[in-house]
């Protein structure tokens, strides 16, 4: 029996054959405006192809968060909702992983997860380690 | 272009959610309260503006002139977010400018359900707690910790929203909860998304508003004029390009965009306000929207409500309908209902929460995604 090879839970998360997965913005090439996910024109400046693949760092500052106590049915609480603005420009909103204590996050990335109920695996990413985010 | 007034408004008591009756039943409540406070019937009304966002593809407006009136009108059905209810009164304030209508309807109506909102779309896998929060509580309590971050705001002044907000609800007989609640009630209540806590979350309710619009020369020649509210400004924006907002709405670019272009369609400034009612879906909203709306500096608002500025009796009071966190929230429905609360107290009718002196108020929704409504309004006589 051979195992489905687990999708991506966005699709700017790239799961390669060999090596890690990663995530993969596009920028714009007139303005270096960054997008998660697919589209043909540059909302910022308007530029029309223009917009080109770009590797997401692996660090960042956390920005600002939420610590959710209630979610819908299911999903597990509490945890921390945070939005990190990445080295090399875009930010994301994750689950991190940790208490706000750390002033960086020092790394996101690729964890399985969330299974569905077919069985299907999706590869997901945690922010890992923490803020203390509300001191400057 | 003739200048556009509200002759006639109304709104339900907003009450528990799932508890209204159907839809258009519900709209069809505020229409006619709203046709009847300026002595209209529907056979007046030239064109219909209809705000609704949980059936917006269900012709909620026809399915009310089916409980009012079938006069063969033009039916507009409108949906934006929670500025829906704004964008059907802004459609109907555009038509009469553009010289189409003299008398024209606008309802927003809403029945909903209890829970959060939120955290869906999308396909393959849910994303909610797996890539953070998408439901709006941690959405909007992201963006207070956003203004936390550059300003310092506390949990405390975040909560002193809710407290003063609950309190002005207890002079409103349609707001859906009535009651005062302590600073230790709400922060020691259910923690929803820090920092908001369950008090600090708008109440999904039932409920409708309506306003029947009319130009000037219609206004004179009804000799509506006395009680008629003259809308001095009728604004909308959507968000402009911002860094983050792929992963953070941004509810404050398009708020500062529209209320620039407000204030100088009006042609005042933030300081000839006299009331404000602005979208206070979580306490951490109101905060930054006391600086988006212009009533404060950038850094002031914990200070506009620790002293006391915000509420009814300081110097610029903004929600004393008991705002979305206690009046309740009926998504369509509450573009409209602001404007029915700006109106009555321009109208000197607030009863124990009036206002004293108000000429100028101040409506504002926003529409996650994003749609901003701002409308200024003046006493006309």
């Amino acid at each position: 029996m051979t195992t489905a090879k687990p999708l991506p839970a966005v699709d700017f998360l790239k799961i390669p054959e060999t090596g890690d997965p990663y995530l993969e913005a596009l920028k714009c090439k007139n303005c270096n405006s960054i997008y998660l996910g697919a589209r043909a024109v540059c909302s910022k400046c308007g530029a029309r192809d223009q917009l080109a693949a770009y590797r997401l760092g692996t660090k960042g500052k956390l920005y600002a968060y939420s610590i959710v106590h209630r979610s819908f049915p299911g999903v597990e609480v509490p945890y921390i909702s945070a939005i990190v603005d990445l080295e090399g420009g875009g930010t994301l909103k994750g689950n991190r992983s940790e208490e706000p204590e750390v002033r960086h996050a020092r790394r996101h990335h690729h964890q399985g997860c969330r299974t569905q109920r077919s069985g299907r695996q999706f590869v997901s990413r945690v922010f890992l380690s923490t803020p203390r985010c509300l001191r400057r | 272009m003739s200048d556009v007034y509200v002759v006639g408004v109304d709104m339900t008591k907003f009450q528990k959610a799932g508890t209204g009756p159907n839809v258009d039943v519900l709209g069809s409540i505020a229409a006619l309260g709203a046709l009847d406070d300026c002595g209209l019937k529907i056979q007046d009304m030239q064109a219909f503006y209809c705000g609704n966002l949980g059936q917006a593809s269900g012709m909620v407006g026809q399915r009310i002139l089916q409980q009012i009136g079938q006069t063969g009108i033009p039916v507009v059905n409108v949906a934006n977010a929670c500025a829906t209810g704004a964008t059907a009164f802004r459609e109907a304030w555009t038509a009469i400018k553009a010289g189409l209508y003299d008398t024209v309807l606008a309802v927003g109506v809403e029945k909903m359900s209890s829970g959060l909102l939120g955290g869906g779309g999308g396909t393959g896998i849910s994303r909610e707690g797996l890539m953070g929060s998408g439901t709006m509580p941690a959405v909007f309590a992201e963006a207070g910790m956003e203004h936390s971050r550059k300003y310092g705001t506390t949990f405390e002044q975040f909560a002193k929203v809710s407290v003063k907000n609950h309190h002005h609800s207890t002079m409103n007989p349609k707001a859906m909860l009535q009651k005062e609640f302590s600073l230790p009630d709400v922060m020691n209540a259910e923690m929803i998304a820090y920092p908001n806590t369950k008090f600090m979350c708008s109440i999904n309710v039932d409920g409708s508003a309506a306003a029947v619009l009319c130009s000037e020369k219609k206004v004179r020649e009804l000799g509506l004029m006395k009680r008629a509210v003259k809308i001095r400004a009728s604004i909308m924006t959507s968000d402009p390009w911002q860094e983050r907002d792929l992963v953070m709405p941004d509810v404050n670019s398009c708020t500062r965009l529209a209320v620039k272009q407000a204030y100088e369609m009006a042609g005042i400034g933030a300081k000839d306000i006299n009331l404000i009612e602005l979208h206070d879906c979580f306490a951490t909203a109101e905060i930054l929207h006391y600086e988006n709306l212009g009533i404060c500096k950038d850094g002031e608002a914990g200070m506009m409500i620790d002293t006391g500025a915000v509420a009814l009796g300081g110097r610029i009071p903004v929600n004393v309908s008991g705002g979305l966190l206690s009046k309740g929230h009926p998504l369509g429905a509450t573009g409209i209902a602001n404007i029915y609360e700006v109106c009555t107290h321009l109208r000197g009718e607030a009863g124990k929460r009036q206002v004293q002196g108000a000429r100028f108020g101040m409506t504002h929704v926003i529409g996650l995604g994003s749609a901003c409504g701002i409308h200024i309004l003046e006493k006309a006589a």
